[in-house]
């Protein structure tokens, strides 16, 4: 047997591990949405600590963060800073949101945005928002999964099959399970990335130089402009304060508002459970320092790959690992993508159907149709991606950083609906139109950027700007509905035993 | 109690995201001392996660009464 043979084998049995756990995982769910959608209500600790940190760390994570380490040294820091951050206001909104979704039968966040400001158009708008940030970024793993599988096989398994080999498993354990196969699947490949990362990031440092101290030390002689923030930019040159110290602040505020994170609050068994989730957040943080260190460790290595996000298969691949080891590290490249991708796919499906189609006609579909109707819509999504992934090349990163921007528009209307009884409707639409217009006009026009700032942060500050005046300016909504809407947030609710779930 | 410890946490995540950014970083961003044999500066954020993970504990115990 060669070595890419022991390699597909050691991937295939790690597949076959998912396949099995993902269908497994569905044999107690309702035929309801929220059965599929929000898993019946009903995940423990465990579930949500994994789906939180897995989902949250991608392929872009796993390869990216060695790849921003190895060719940018310190500004890969800035990943470190905004974990943390992003997650802590989730330990008072998470249980907020979650009550109003026990209470008002919410799935998704926008349709609890649309609720909250009695607007089926913010439901449309944010869905839309949330759809078409997401299909670039699944399309984006994909990439990711088949890149992997085309590197440690010599080419054997070129990228579109990789891609369609990996993602073939998600949709089929999406199609059967819904949210419980993305939520038990996200254990095992959280497990798998985790212990992965930690193995070779402290290994390879000691394997190469001798130890985390001798490298270092070896790296301050050689490239001492590494190794303090805010290290480089893309193109080599000494990154900006302005630029590193808004990137915190942008995917602080945004990360939780991705949807597929933001919506996994509605699946939470009680208010502890979100809770505990975010205690626990930190431990699985820390996974990006070994990661690190195996990038830090690329800049000192002989050779170097074309692409710096390839620096992680590079190194394992060259450093005569047994071909067991690189399958193990193959697959937890895959997890990191899979575990991301398969909520992705999951999340835009849902929202699709529940807050898009639902905003614009009146859905009258039984919820069982609605389920078999989001089952397609995650096949939909699944092969756009693919499309995209396999077509897009390097504008993929484009756009990316647009769907970022934009994601990052929804934190003003979620903090504004627990915060502001003032809010508006209007101020919510106009917000969330002049926040994506001007983050996407920066983009295009970078030069207009103050301070190199990142372009999400102008446009949040429109948006935000925008939805206070325009809520000044129109008819304050309907105050008994605020102050039931917000009462329900804030009071921890009993079962219908009598126990609080809290 | 509950009071404390919100005021607490928020005031512990504004440190923390002064401290991790442009200029509070700036008396922290160096190499040397190594910890550990990790440079000083990426030290610095690993410590402020431990950091959070302290303070996270604290506000669920209180909040979980």
């Amino acid at each position: 047997m060669t070595n890419w043979h022991v390699v597909v084998a050691v991937v295939a049995g790690y597949l076959l591990v998912n396949l099995l756990v993902g269908l497994r995982a569905g044999v107690r769910s309702t035929d309801t949405v929220a059965g599929y959608v929000a898993g019946d209500r009903d995940f423990g600790t465990l579930v949500m600590y994994f789906v939180a940190g897995a989902t949250m760390f991608s392929a872009f994570a796993f390869l990216g963060g060695p790849g921003w380490a190895f060719s940018r040294g310190a500004a890969a820091f800035y990943i470190l800073a905004y974990g943390v951050l992003g997650v802590a206001p989730y330990f008072a909104i998470g249980p907020w949101a979650a009550r109003l979704g026990r209470r008002h039968g919410y799935v998704t966040q926008a349709s609890m945005l649309a609720h909250r400001f009695q607007n089926n158009w913010v439901a449309v708008i944010a869905g839309t928002i949330s759809v078409i940030a997401s299909v670039p970024y699944v399309a984006l793993q994909m990439r990711g999964a088949g890149i992997v599988f085309e590197q440690v096989t010599d080419g054997h398994v070129p990228l579109p099959l990789g891609a369609a080999i990996a993602y073939g498993v998600v949709l089929i354990y999406v199609w059967r399970s819904g949210v419980l196969g993305v939520g038990w699947t996200n254990v095992f490949q959280g497990v798998f990335m985790v212990t992965l990362a930690w193995t070779l990031g402290l290994y390879l440092p000691y394997k190469l130089y001798g130890g985390i101290g001798p490298m270092f030390e070896q790296l301050e002689a050689l490239r001492p402009e590494m190794l303090t923030a805010p290290g480089l930019d893309a193109g080599g040159n000494p990154w900006t304060p302005g630029a590193y110290s808004s990137a915190v602040l942008v995917s602080a505020i945004g990360v939780w508002m991705w949807p597929h994170l933001f919506m996994k609050a509605f699946a939470a068994k009680d208010d502890a459970t979100i809770r505990r989730t975010v205690v626990l957040y930190p431990t699985f943080q820390l996974f990006l320092f070994p990661l690190f260190l195996v990038g830090f460790a690329g800049i000192l290595y002989g050779s170097a790959p074309d692409n710096a996000d390839a620096i992680m298969p590079h190194i394992v691949l060259t450093s005569g690992l047994p071909a067991v080891v690189i399958g193990l590290f193959c697959a937890g490249a895959l997890a990191a993508s899979m575990s991301t991708g398969d909520a992705l796919v999951h999340g835009a499906a849902s929202i699709s159907l529940e807050d898009v189609y639902s905003g614009i006609r009146d859905n009258q579909l039984s919820q069982h149709d609605r389920r078999t109707v989001i089952r397609w819509l995650a096949i939909a999504v699944g092969v756009v991606g693919y499309v995209i992934a396999l077509t897009s090349g390097r504008s993929l990163v484009g756009l990316l950083l647009l769907a970022y921007g934009a994601v990052v528009q929804l934190a003003p209307p979620v903090y504004a609906a627990f915060l502001w009884r003032r809010t508006t409707a209007s101020g919510v639409v106009a917000g969330l139109l002049v926040g994506v217009a001007v983050t996407g006009l920066l983009i295009v026009f970078p030069e207009w950027r103050p301070y190199d700032l990142h372009e999400g942060l102008i446009g949040l500050v429109a948006n935000l700007v925008t939805l206070v005046a325009v809520s000044l300016a129109t008819r304050p909504p309907d105050t008994a509905h605020i102050t039931e809407w917000m009462r329900t947030s804030r009071t921890p609710q009993t079962t219908s035993a009598g126990v609080r779930r809290s | 109690m509950k009071r404390i410890a919100t005021w607490s946490g928020f005031v512990y995540f504004a440190a923390m995201t002064a401290a991790l950014t442009f200029p509070g970083l700036q008396p922290f961003n160096t190499i040397r001392p190594l910890i550990l044999g990790v440079p000083f500066v990426f030290a610095w954020y690993l410590f402020w996660i431990l950091g959070s993970l302290l303070v996270f504990l604290w506000l669920h115990r209180v909040h979980g009464k």
